[in-house]
């Protein structure tokens, strides 16, 4: 059978049960008696397992079928499984996942399992229970009947397409379903034997209180049912074996076009529908284009006087905004993606450490443009590193230090405002400044003498120096040469920031601040030698103009003077053009910006409005010198550049300390 | 092998009296020369940027890349060129015609491993150099060059 063109399909549905099955293992190792979870790893497993099969991937298969026999011991015995078994199952994880890798790569299945294999053997004491014998339909009825104890009975036979192509994943699908709508009380083929079963026809004998209709539709929801009967065994009719009243028959057939559909849509209740991300990405692109001509057309619309244009513009305008809103919300997807590596990740690392840690994730749901999950996840790594690393000690310590022996780690997400905010909390030991400026010292990054004077803000600030790792001893951990510095750089590429507060002894609270969606900012447009460029609105804190203030020349930098404060002051011109001396034009505003909780006045010619830009990459070779994130056409054509705050805050200190040096 | 892989398509612009030309395959289009939005760049053949349908596309000088003189003055044209899954604008003088070689026209030129030259087409007693577009801007192999 050539089953290539299946081969999207089985990779996806493969990565989501490994991801299913990664994160029920380790939640089975916490609470071993949760009968759900070990429902779902039957449930993630089999299906592989039978994918696997069918897909001609036998090694992945025969893996996954050794790790079920483990699995059974789950359901055989309480308390679960040790730590040890745990550790086993996770390696074979991801072994099959490097398999799917593979297969993604270059069609090949590449698992070698012999180590694995043997392992997984020696975890299961007891073997694995005989086959039990045929049991004929008739038997399974009467069985049912029994254990009905004269509650209405319904008998649902579920016709497979003959083109199904993993009936038995199919069978499984459509008796757990059947199982969510009333008590399973017996199949064919049974629900935790479904191997080899080859279809066409799967019977199952329930109680439920749902009406045949919906139990009919239940099943035919399941791909490739041909067709699916419910009939009620009357108590009285049922005296001996096949007590099927056939009036009761009610037949549902399933139109072709469904059952015959590669990806059958789902008859009723299709409430979700899988989309290719890079879709989501072209819609947003296009949704993008569309704002730019909308704004264009608006600006000429404004100096056409045409009856009705005005109203039919707004009615446009609206409509675009509506749409521009439902593609943003289409793009957003829970933070719990990037989330859901943690409980494995933390659960490795600590064993590895030899520490105690619970992890809590709280705002799962909390939902953020796609880009912006995507690109969190290794600064997220990295922080939750650093923590268990750098800042959760070991039990002894804790218990020395009077605190519970098990550390806390947190991962949180909340909305605030047009941000998302992002935190890892630990209760580990804190920043110590002393240790961080003693480390600095022997990096070069601070001079001895002033070693001393390093407060918990100091050290922080050195914490994201390029370059810096406070690891006693070099572990392969975190000390891996990447630092915070690192995590700001990715944060600052999404256009956010990251901040660190510690207290020393009771923890440490990393915090990402990131804006909602990436694609579409409200800005200031500002003009500065002769071009205009985009500050981001949520870091101006005000404009103001030059000729109302005093500047005064501080060690040869200009300082503007206002009421709050001295403020160093910015030509536009220099520092974002790069074109230092070139072009000395006028500057009559200032705008006051935030960033890195710093202010400081940038000079420009003259404040334009404020703007909804369709933000756009940079070409990655261009504009590394100046202090520039992206760009936006505007409705004339021209193009925007976007300011970047914090570079010009990291420009104007470089460019003090250069002085005072 | 078929007729199609002996013979290529290419498209001929001309900068001061040479002629270049690039694979037809990676010329998305042609448009009038606009003059870029001016870029702080590290490289000096960036002209800065320019607008494409709402796409902010990197333009590059040509000649100042292959180290041609008069590279500053405003040209003809811009062929935007497809570079994997970017693309960017190349300004020339003019953009002259497509034309057809037969793959034994065109000699690997030996000496520019990695350079944006790939290749000189011979035709009759014109010299055609094929640029490489995927190589021609990048900055390390720049730096290898200067070396």
């Amino acid at each position: 059978m050539d089953t290539a063109e299946y081969l999207p399909m089985f990779l996806a549905e493969a990565r989501e049960h490994l991801q299913e099955l990664n994160l029920a293992v380790v939640r089975v190792e916490e609470t071993p008696d949760d009968r759900e979870t070990v429902d779902e790893i039957f449930r993630a497993a089999h299906s592989l397992k039978g994918m696997s099969a069918t897909m001609g991937f036998e090694a992945m298969a025969d893996l996954t079928h050794h790790m079920e026999d483990v699995f059974e011991i789950l359901r055989q015995r309480r308390g679960g499984l040790d730590h040890d078994a745990i550790g086993v199952l996770l390696e074979c994880i991801d072994a099959l996942s490097g398999a799917v890798e593979a297969i993604e790569s270059d069609g090949a299945e590449r698992l070698d399992a012999a180590a694995l294999v043997p392992r997984l053997e020696s975890l299961v004491r007891t073997p694995a229970p005989e086959a039990p014998p045929p049991v004929t339909v008739d038997d399974l009825a009467a069985i049912a009947f029994a254990a009905a104890g004269g509650r209405p009975l319904a008998h649902v036979s579920v016709r497979l397409s003959d083109a199904a192509l993993m009936p038995a994943v199919r069978a499984f699908m459509a008796l757990s379903a059947l199982a969510d709508h009333g008590e399973l009380l017996a199949s064919a083929p049974p629900i935790d034997a479904v191997d080899g079963f080859e279809g066409p026809i799967v019977e199952a004998w329930l109680v439920s209180e749902h009406e045949h209709e919906v139990l009919a539709a239940t099943a035919a929801q399941v791909p490739d049912v041909q067709s699916v009967e419910v009939a009620e065994i009357e108590p009285a009719a049922a005296d001996g074996a096949a007590g099927v009243a056939e009036a009761a028959v009610e037949p549902v057939e399933i139109p072709a076009a469904v059952a015959n559909g590669a990806s059958a849509p789902q008859r009723k209740g299709a409430t979700t529908v899988r989309v290719d991300a890079e879709r989501l990405d072209q819609l947003m692109h296009y949704m993008g284009e569309l704002v730019v001509h909308r704004t264009l057309v608006e600006s000429l619309a404004a100096e056409a006087s045409v009856p009705g244009l005005s109203q039919a513009m707004q009615e446009l305008t609206r409509s675009s905004q509506a749409l521009q809103a439902m593609v943003m919300q289409v793009r957003m997807i829970p933070v719990d993606a990037v989330f859901m590596r943690f409980p494995r990740l933390v659960r490795d690392l600590s064993v590895k450490l030899g520490k105690q840690v619970e992890l809590q994730l709280v705002g799962k749901d909390t939902e953020l443009d796609r880009t912006v999950v995507e690109a969190l996840g290794d600064p997220l790594v990295h922080l939750v590193r650093n923590s268990l690393d750098h800042g959760l000690e070991t039990a002894e310590e804790r218990a020395a230090a009077g605190k519970p022996q098990t550390g806390t780690l947190e991962i949180s997400a909340r909305h605030a405002g047009g941000n998302v905010v992002i935190e890892v909390r630990d209760d580990g030991r804190g920043i110590d400044p002393a240790q961080v400026a003693r480390r600095a010292v022997e990096r070069g990054l601070i001079a001895p003498e002033v070693a001393a004077t390093i407060d918990a803000a100091r050290a922080v600030e050195l914490l994201f120096a390029p370059g810096f790792s406070t690891a006693e001893v070099t572990s392969d951990i975190s000390g891996r040469g990447v630092g915070m510095d690192a995590v700001r750089t990715i944060v600052r590429g999404l256009g956010g920031e990251v901040t660190l507060q510690s207290e020393q002894g009771a923890g440490t609270i990393a915090q990402i601040r990131l804006p909602l969606t990436l694609a579409i900012m409200a800005a200031l447009l500002v003009e500065t030698a002769g071009q205009p460029y985009a500050i981001p609105l949520e870091r101006v804190e005000r404009t103001l103009r030059l000729s109302n203030h005093t500047i005064r020349s501080v060690a040869g930098r200009r300082m503007l003077v206002m009421d709050d404060g001295v403020l160093p002051l910015l030509d536009g011109a220099e520092a974002l053009a790069a074109a230092a001396g070139a072009v000395t034009a006028r500057s009559d505003h200032a705008v006051i910006v935030r960033a890195l909780d710093r202010r400081l006045a940038l000079a420009v010619t003259s404040l334009v409005g404020q703007r909804e830009l369709v933000t756009r990459p940079l070409p990655s070779d261009v504009g590394d010198s100046a202090a520039v994130s992206g760009g936006a056409v505007l409705s004339d054509g021209r193009i925007a550049l976007i300011v970047d705050c914090d570079a010009l805050v990291s420009r104007s200190e470089a460019g003090a300390e250069r002085l005072v040096a | 092998m078929s007729t199609e892989a002996s013979t290529r398509q290419l498209v001929v612009f001309s900068l001061g009296n040479e002629e270049y030309a690039l694979p037809i395959t990676q010329v998305h289009e042609i448009i009038r020369y606009t003059e870029p939005r001016s870029i702080a760049a590290e490289s000096g053949w960036v002209r800065g940027v320019i607008s494409l349908r709402g796409r902010i596309v990197p333009v590059y000088d040509l000649a100042t890349r292959l180290g041609l003189p008069g590279g500053e003055q405003a040209s003809g044209k811009i062929v935007i060129v497809e570079t994997g899954s970017d693309m960017a604008g190349i300004v020339v003088d003019d953009v002259e015609e497509v034309i057809t070689v037969d793959v034994a026209q065109i000699d690997d030129v030996p000496s520019s491993d990695g350079g944006p030259i790939e290749a000189i087409a011979k035709i009759d007693d014109r010299l055609v150099i094929l640029l490489a577009p995927e190589r021609m801007f990048t900055e390390d192999l720049a730096v290898a060059l200067a070396a």
